[in-house]
């Protein structure tokens, strides 16, 4: 296979990275291109070490990876990537003390934006897009939990970036807040890459172009929101009757189950119910690994 | 000092519909989006008349962002006078002594400028220049188209604009005593004109 | 107000065609007449870029004391708020130095062979600070600024500059200040360890965090510190012999060449 090196975008081959022993990441293969992809999983299946990785934040085991087109390795290629990339952690924290305005100055004068006139035209416009303006000079201790973590967001949109890389970005907003999220992420993902990691349906099903299911560290389905649910047909079932132990099921309001039968597996009840139309749920739970019983 | 003054004051509420006191306190408490109101509501008017003035644009933008500067660090000291919600008087004092300044500036590099504060409203004229405030296209118009330039300009600079002799000699560019023998002759022609 | 300018009187006064009478006339209303300036032509363009020149000066982010000193001591903007935003655990630090070398002082003033306390606590000061001024265990804000582009060395130096310019003030004082000091050489004994210690714990840091690094340096001070008081014929004071001292400034200058040499290539 040969490395896809144009500018845009991300291309990774066999990526793998080790904690000791154990694989967080086993061998992933990756093109991703403008517009937005979203990553599904549990939790611990891979998606916040294959963001770190891509983000620079973390040094590949193995495998290649390029970024942009450049390789992270590469102490001038990583200082690129950085400069072209917004990234979002999971969960970002702050110095408490100080304001908005402050901090995301602070993170614009390590993302080398500008003289202080152009670099504070560029926070106020990243505060403008999280709505947080008004607030501009609130200490980060008094903001609420929806506010941190667009805080967080604004950061990673300072200076324009190219590629966006966003660790459940949606965890603490409220509905209306989500919504306008998600106008937000449609609007850059017209001229860069957006890279997200979710447990939002909602969100998969509003924004993503295309979905990455990542379970165990590796890709267990890439292809359109589409296309995971029709993968998910014949694989989910209603029944009266309780099923078996060790099937994924859960209980309807109708009083019926519904079953989730994973691939490579036949339904043990299969006369009891019949196959219903799978929803994007259904399938995200198929594929992320909930269809089997933890192990 | 100053930030703990501004932290500990209450803002207001206000819009962009509050009256100039409203958004005075609140530029006073530290709301700069108080004090972008104020400045969309009377900087083209002040810009408009300070050409009058003065036919240098960086020298007016720099007098006129001067004065807004001053209006952001003394909007506490602005106190209206009952019953008035307009600020145009109080923020033209200070613009006119901005463009002053900033004429003084180029005269005089050398010499320190020395911002003139506390800004306090005008509007202490005598019943005679209240008179004179009050222009229309009655015989005071046509009396004062009688006056020659000099002298109306004198008339202007310390009537209409609320100068001091010594601020009104300044940006006339002639002696003090010369704007005061001008505003003597100017008034008593006035005053001649309309009571003939 | 009983009557207003006209739509002509009003556009002829903005474009600064009306005469002399007519426009002392509009002033003198527009003074008070809010109405008739709303009316007055505005030129947008010119709005909106004076309000950025004026936006730029009052709103701006509020600059610490930290950061307001720093800047008056002439360091650039930029440097200035890179080192005032330092993580909380570098404050107490700082506090906690002060402490140290002030009991370090009384014990040495007050007890018979008390200097020996600053003089094993001198060199671990300005590694701790370093310990705690960077990474993802002590920079709660670490994780969203760890991959912009001046994270990495850039900052780590620049943090550890922020350690070392207060550390060692705060430490020569101390020096000067101790009973026993008479000379030079006497004030600064602890100078070569401290600094080979922290070139250690930044050359460490390639392969843990750098917290992690400062520590088991520390504690590897304290140790041998220990060893060397409890073993007979042996002395701790052997740490800073002039033999001592010319390993820790070739230990220094071996760190620093490695260092430099793996900023360049990295």
């Amino acid at each position: 296979m040969t490395m896809d090196t144009t500018a845009t975008g991300v291309s990774v081959r066999g990526l793998v990275r080790s904690y000791g022993t154990r694989r967080a990441l086993a061998g992933i293969d990756l093109d991703l291109g403008p517009g937005v992809t979203g990553l599904l999983g549990r939790n611990g299946a891979g998606k916040t070490t294959l963001l770190r990785c891509l983000a620079t934040d973390l040094e590949a085991t193995g495998g290649e990876v390029r970024v942009l087109g450049r390789d992270p390795e590469q102490a001038a290629d990583r200082t690129e990537i950085r400069r072209r990339m917004g990234y979002l952690p999971q969960s970002p924290s702050f110095y408490p003390h100080f304001t908005v305005f402050g901090l995301l100055d602070y993170v614009a004068v390590l993302k080398e934006l500008g003289g202080r006139r152009e670099r504070h035209d560029e926070v106020r416009r990243a505060m403008r897009r999280v709505d947080l303006y008004d607030r501009r000079h609130s200490r980060v201790r008094r903001l609420s939990g929806g506010m941190r973590q667009r805080l967080g967001l604004a950061s990673a949109l300072l200076g324009d970036p190219e590629l966006l890389l966003l660790d459940e970005p949606t965890i603490g907003l409220d509905p209306e807040q989500r919504i306008r999220f998600r106008d937000l992420v449609s609007e850059l993902a017209a001229r860069s890459t957006v890279v997200l990691s979710t447990h939002q349906i909602e969100d998969v099903a509003a924004l993503c172009r295309r979905v990455l299911c990542l379970d165990a560290g590796r890709v267990v389905f890439d292809g359109t929101p589409d296309e995971l649910v029709s993968r998910a047909r014949g694989r989910v079932w209603e029944q009266g009757s309780r099923p078996a132990e060790g099937v994924t099921s859960w209980r309807l309001a109708d009083g019926r189950y519904r079953v989730l039968v994973p691939e490579g597996t036949e339904n043990p009840d299969s006369t009891a119910g019949v196959p219903v139309e799978p929803s994007l749920e259904d399938a995200y739970l198929l594929f992320t690994g909930a269809g089997r019983k933890t192990r | 000092m100053k930030l703990l003054r501004r932290a500990r004051r209450r803002t207001p509420s206000y819009g962009p519909d509050s009256t100039d006191p409203v958004l005075l306190s609140a530029v006073a408490a530290g709301e700069t989006d108080a004090l972008e109101i104020l400045h969309r509501r009377h900087a083209p008017w002040l810009r408009t008349r300070l050409r009058y003035r003065c036919s240098d644009p960086d020298q007016l933008d720099a007098a006129l962002q001067e004065t807004f500067l001053a209006v952001w660090r003394n909007a506490g000291s602005f106190t209206p006078r009952p019953g008035d919600s307009d600020a145009g008087a109080w923020l033209w004092t200070i613009a006119i002594r901005q463009l002053i300044s900033q004429l003084r500036k180029r005269a005089n590099r050398w010499i320190a400028d020395s911002t003139p504060e506390p800004y306090e409203t005008i509007g202490d004229a005598s019943a005679e220049d209240t008179v004179l405030l009050n222009i229309e296209h009655g015989p005071l118009g046509a009396a004062l188209h009688e006056l020659s330039p000099e002298l109306r300009s004198a008339i202007q600079a310390t009537v209409l604009d609320g100068l001091t002799v010594r601020e009104a000699a300044e940006i006339l560019r002639i002696p003090e005593g010369t704007v005061k023998t001008r505003v003597m002759r100017a008034k008593a022609r006035l005053r001649e004109a309309l009571t003939t | 107000m009983s009557w207003h300018l006209t739509h002509d009187q009003l556009h002829q006064y903005a474009a600064h065609t009306a005469d002399d009478v007519t426009a002392m006339s509009a002033e003198a209303h527009l003074m008070h007449c809010a109405r008739c300036r709303d009316l007055l032509p505005a030129d947008e363009a010119w709005l909106d870029r004076s309000w950025a020149n004026l936006r730029d000066i009052v709103d701006r982010p509020r600059r610490g004391p930290l950061e307001r000193l720093l800047s008056v001591l002439g360091l650039r903007e930029n440097t200035a708020k890179l080192l005032a935003a330092t993580p909380q655990l570098y404050r107490a630090w700082l506090t906690a130095t002060v402490l140290v070398l002030a009991t370090a002082l009384t014990v040495a003033h007050e007890l018979p062979r008390g200097s020996l306390l600053f003089s094993f606590t001198a060199p671990v000061v300005p590694l701790l600070g370093v310990a705690l001024a960077y990474g993802r265990w002590v920079d709660p804000a670490h994780s969203l600024t760890s991959v912009t582009p001046l994270a990495g060395y850039r900052l780590l130096f620049l943090r550890t500059s922020a350690v070392l310019v207060p550390a060692l003030t705060l430490c020569t004082a101390a020096a000067a200040l101790m009973p026993s000091t008479s000379t030079l050489w006497e004030a600064v004994f602890w100078l070569l360890p401290a600094l080979a210690m922290v070139a250690g714990c930044l050359s460490l840091s390639r392969w843990m965090p750098l917290s992690l690094a400062g520590g088991l340096l520390g504690a590897g001070w304290l140790l041998t510190v220990g060893v060397l008081g409890i073993a007979e014929e042996l002395d701790p004071l052997l740490l800073f012999s002039p033999t001592a001292q010319s390993g820790w400034a070739a230990a220094l200058t071996l760190l620093a060449g490695a260092i430099l040499l793996r900023m360049r290539t990295v």
